[in-house]
């Protein structure tokens, strides 16, 4: 089986324009605390993705290539959020069955374009940090995908 | 015969809310259809989209199968043909996938299996019309090289665009490739996706030619082909 010569002058080349999105991704559980409304919830993780996503912007990103969570909650409660645009309402599509949520797992997918892997992570944990004081909620990194995606570029 | 449908588009184009879509309609039409998602992170989200609608799909993540875990989409394809036996397998590429390279990674699974041949739906790729001149900007190249390969252009987001975005993706798509089909619609709310759904039943897209793509891509970012 034949695979693209990574050598090849031509696909690098054809490579660097998607070598500029930087990208980070994280799976952590969140404690929301007894009896936090669903609405509350979901309103944490959507506060997340714009704030990581206005910090990447502030910070030298051109543009959004698709900021997107996915929370899932005990008892298979899913709630699904997108983000494509900072001056758009971040889409979210929700499977929830339960009123109030005290804890649930979160997987955050941050990726833009002008900005490299390491400051797309710095910028989302601190966009967490202080989304997550501001809100009282708190959480535990799960994994932190850096170190294996910083290699897994569309050519890496 | 195995039939691969490739939903592509740049990041946030709408693909995987288009392809839920897609699914939905040809599954009614009586389809056996499998669905391969593919993300270059380690973890995909838009899989656990895809199934939150009761819809179950194949996940590919850590690389984009279009080139560096090609091998993966492959042996991906020949295991859903000999166990599940689809009449169609729609793709949801990364949204960095060249359509071309994934075509390519498709047929290379008829290396295993015996005698079955790949044929390839006409490749649909999404513009983001509310994004248009933005992606112009920055990701040009990216989304020309989407566009080119494509035999359908789906101008997407056209129920939130304004005319003035619309008539720029149609503009930008035409002047890149006039020989694909434009389409519009909006997958959120099933606008078009009937219509692709018909041509991906019936029609065809050729196969992957080496000295063609080499060509286009030479003549596009340079390099020596």
């Amino acid at each position: 089986m034949t695979e693209l010569d990574e050598d090849d002058d031509l696909h690098l080349e054809m490579h660097r324009a998607v070598d500029e999105l930087g990208k980070f991704s994280l799976h952590m559980k969140v404690e929301f605390g007894k009896g936090t409304s669903s609405e509350k919830a979901v309103s944490f993780v959507e506060e997340l993705l714009i704030e990581a996503t206005d910090a990447c912007l502030h910070h030298g990103a051109d543009l959004v290539g698709h900021v997107k969570a996915f929370m899932m909650v005990e008892g298979g409660s899913t709630v699904g959020f997108s983000l494509v645009h900072q001056n758009m309402k971040v889409n979210i599509t929700k499977q929830l069955n339960v009123k109030t949520i005290e804890r649930a797992e979160v997987i955050v997918h941050v990726i833009v374009h002008g900005l490299w892997d390491p400051e797309v992570r710095e910028q989302t944990m601190e966009s967490l940090e202080t989304v997550a004081k501001k809100n009282h909620v708190r959480y535990e990194i799960i994994k932190d995908f850096f170190e294996v995606e910083k290699s897994a570029a569309h050519h890496g | 015969m195995v039939k691969i449908a490739q939903v592509a588009g740049f990041l946030g184009s709408g693909k995987t809310t288009f392809l839920i879509e897609l699914v939905k309609v040809l599954v009614d039409r009586g389809h056996k259809i499998a669905i391969i998602v593919n993300d270059v992170g380690e973890i995909n989200v838009d899989v656990r989209i895809v199934e939150m609608y009761g819809l179950k799909a194949k996940e590919i993540s850590g690389g984009c199968i279009c080139c560096q875990i090609a091998g993966n989409f492959a042996n991906t394809i020949a295991v859903l043909q000999k166990t599940f036996k689809p009449d169609l397998i729609i793709v949801e590429p990364s949204g960095v996938a060249i359509p071309w390279g994934l075509k390519r990674a498709a047929e290379y699974s008829e290396e295993e299996m015996e005698g079955e041949m790949i044929v390839h739906a006409p490749v649909v790729t999404l513009v983001d019309a509310l994004r248009i001149d933005e992606l112009i900007t920055s990701v040009r190249r990216l989304v020309e090289t989407q566009i080119r390969e494509a035999d359908v252009v789906f101008i997407n987001k056209v129920d939130s665009a304004t005319q003035e975005k619309i008539d720029m993706s149609v503009k930008f798509s035409k002047s890149i490739n006039p020989n694909a089909e434009i389409m519009f619609g909006s997958g959120r709310n099933n606008q078009g996706v009937r219509e692709v759904a018909d041509l991906i039943e019936k029609r065809t897209s050729p196969r992957y030619d080496e000295t063609y793509e080499k060509e286009m891509l030479k003549r596009e970012y340079g390099g020596k082909a």
